[in-house]
């Protein structure tokens, strides 16, 4: 059965071909894989019929996403399926990245830009953060003022294609 | 050692508030420990032999708090507050103020947090007594011209610095004229809000800085002594990362000259208690090294100095703080191996260090020292510093402890959160990182060789397998958690 992964928002297709008991034997990338659950965080593999490789993997299953580590990596991981539909990303929506307070626009609705120029800087968790734009374009729509607190995940700002 | 203490209230939280706890409990001294109503499941809440809850709300009415702080103190018969590092740590106001209420600030003088905290008035200070300054202006006048026009003749690149400054923040580095204005207002808008204050000054950018910095502890009878350098280079956004001792960068004999600098300060100054005077040494000319600032409290990255000396500096506050003399000479004192700290953040360092917040599944564990304030199921909130842990490492050589950190890196998941713990990886596995090429510009000069690795084949298998195969240990681990053993975490008998 073929089945799409999203590891960190990239897409990883795999063939699944079992999924039982602490058992996955799946095909990547032409190479067949048969892993067991093992204690202690770990995931265990067959070397050779006697000698078994154990791999030290954190993993947590938190609504529809696992967080996995493997090393220092971290990862999330979740069924493409499942996946909140992400869809083709606005065309230069720049997000909030995370609950804070507006302090300046540099810019406003109208201006040109180009990449890596600031637009605004918020502050979250005691820290100033340019944002900065993500490419060319023209800023469509401010949605924020200064001094505004802003939550997480909130559009900021809108670009729109330079013609 | 007489400790007189009867009972020590920890201004603080976090790992740190921990930290004093473990001493405190070593000593058999009882302590106090602050928390707020957000913090209830935060292990250091918890801690103390009593520990009181500061309410909720803004900083200023929680740990911030001074006359509540006081308060508590005489409530309970507190006669000695561990400040910590951060929050009233450095506040001389607060430092007077208790020393008025009949308790023992666990720190130096009220004198010395103002001379030295004022980083203006501490390098007038160090100029009298003949220590070596940047280039720079630390006048009075704030006037926006007259601070472009000393820029220009210190000559770009210059820095502009919060007076009050610490911790990176109300700093910003301008290699061009034209960005003067845009920086200034930025940082002077940063200093007022981090420390109320937004004056500046302004200093000549050095292109190829390390950051060393010598610890120092002195006692109430005239003693100052130094417990060698911590090597601060690698940072980002000027906050330290990565900090080590014994510092590659310096010989025997530019050592002893910076620590005995650093003597001839504390001894100028008449201080007492930990200290820590930073220091910048020009990687562009041998031997050359300023003044940068000193900071009167115990520092974050204190655990270093503990592994390469054997001391525990806490305890050395403590003696030092009850009145008795230090325990040790100069003369026994030797560095030993090597102590790496890396710190652990929940931020997103390939996505320009975006501080990250979120629920913390698993935390690890590791045969390292592991300072944290965090357990698992805790949520990392926006509404304190993202520092989740400090991991530290000790090895018989500086390779011995890079490796002995790579290894403990990956057994401290902090699983559910972004965390620079990979970054952390890449950084010590850089191989000017290893040939001890430390500067403080590391982390923009080598992005590149800094940025994440796509990942192979077989850690994408791994990851899918960990995906599909924690489906069924999970309803073990949901069953488990409603046990009532798990919800007494914390609870001690």
């Amino acid at each position: 059965m073929i089945k799409k992964f999203l590891i960190n928002n990239t897409e990883v297709e795999v063939d699944l071909i079992k999924q039982h008991d602490g058992n996955v034997i799946f095909n990547l990338d032409g190479k067949d894989y048969n892993f067991q659950s093992g204690s202690f965080d770990s995931i265990l593999s067959k070397f050779n019929d006697s000698t078994t490789n154990r791999h030290q993997v954190f993993s947590h299953k938190y609504g529809n996403k696992s967080y996995v580590s493997i090393g220092s990596q971290s990862f999330s991981v979740e069924d493409a399926s499942l996946s909140a539909a992400k869809g083709a990303a606005l065309f230069g929506a720049m997000v909030s990245p995370m609950p804070g307070k507006i302090l300046k626009l540099h810019k406003k609705a109208g201006d040109q830009i180009s990449q890596g120029d600031s637009i605004l800087v918020m502050e979250a968790m005691k820290m100033e953060h340019t944002i900065k734009a993500s490419h060319d374009g023209i800023i469509a729509k401010i949605n924020v003022s200064e001094g505004q607190q802003v939550d997480g995940g909130l559009v900021l700002v809108e670009l729109e294609e330079k013609k | 050692m007489n400790i007189k203490f009867k009972k020590i209230l920890i201004a603080n939280r976090g790992e740190i508030a921990l930290r004093v706890v473990k001493t405190c409990r070593e000593l058999g001294i009882p302590c106090v420990t602050l928390y707020t109503e957000e913090e209830v499941d935060l292990p250091h809440a918890k801690a103390g032999d009593q520990f009181v809850c500061l309410g909720s709300g803004a900083l200023k009415d929680t740990y911030l708090n001074q006359e509540l702080i006081i308060k508590i103190c005489k409530d309970l018969g507190v006669d000695g507050i561990h400040p910590g590092y951060g929050f009233l740590s450095e506040n001389a106001t607060f430092c007077t103020k208790v020393t008025d209420a009949k308790i023992k600030f666990i720190g130096p003088s009220p004198e010395s947090m103002i001379l030295m905290g004022d980083k203006t008035g501490s390098k007038r200070k160090m100029e009298e007594v003949g220590i070596p300054l940047i280039p720079g202006y630390h006048g009075d006048s704030q006037d926006h011209a007259l601070l472009k026009k000393e820029a220009a003749k210190i000559g770009y690149p210059v820095l502009v610095k919060a007076s009050a400054g610490g911790g990176g923040k109300g700093m910003r580095i301008v290699e061009v004229e034209k960005d003067f204005d845009e920086a200034l207002d930025s940082a002077k808008r940063e200093a007022i809000n981090a420390f109320g204050d937004d004056r500046v000054l302004i200093e000549k950018y050095i292109k190829n800085p390390r950051h060393i910095e010598i610890q120092v502890m002195s006692d109430q009878h005239g003693n100052h002594t130094h417990l060698f350098e911590r090597e601060c280079s690698i940072q980002r956004r000027h906050q330290k990362i990565v900090e080590e001792s014994p510092s590659p960068a310096l010989d025997e004999s530019l050592r002893k000259s910076m620590c005995d600098v650093a003597t001839k300060i504390t001894q100028a100054i008449n201080y007492e208690g930990a200290g820590t005077i930073e220091f910048i040494l020009d990687g562009d000319i041998p031997g050359a090294f300023y003044f940068l600032e000193m900071n009167t409290r115990l520092q974050v990255e204190h655990p270093v100095t503990e592994l390469v000396t054997g001391l525990d500096l806490v305890k050395l506050q403590l003696e030092v703080a009850s009145g008795a003399k230090l325990s040790y000479k100069q003369s026994d004192l030797v560095q030993r191996g090597h102590a790496i700290e890396l710190r652990i953040y929940a931020e997103d360092p390939d996505n320009n260090f975006l501080p990250s917040i979120g629920k913390i599944f698993k935390v690890g564990k590791t045969q390292a020292r592991l300072d944290t304030g965090y357990q698992d199921g805790n949520s990392v909130t926006i509404s304190f510093d993202p520092m989740l842990a400090k991991l530290v490492v000790y090895g018989s050589d500086r390779s011995q402890a890079i490796s002995a950190a790579l290894s403990a890196l990956n057994e401290i998941p902090f699983l559910g959160l972004t965390t620079n713990r990979d970054y952390l990886a890449r950084i010590l596995k850089h191989s000017k990182f290893i040939e001890g090429e430390t500067f403080t510009h590391f982390v923009q000069t080598y992005k590149a060789d800094l940025s994440p690795k796509d990942l192979s084949t077989n850690e994408t298998a791994l990851a899918i397998a960990g995906h599909l195969l924690c489906e069924s240990q999970n309803v073990n681990k949901q069953v488990k958690s409603s046990l009532a053993w798990e919800r007494l975490t914390g609870f001690r008998l």
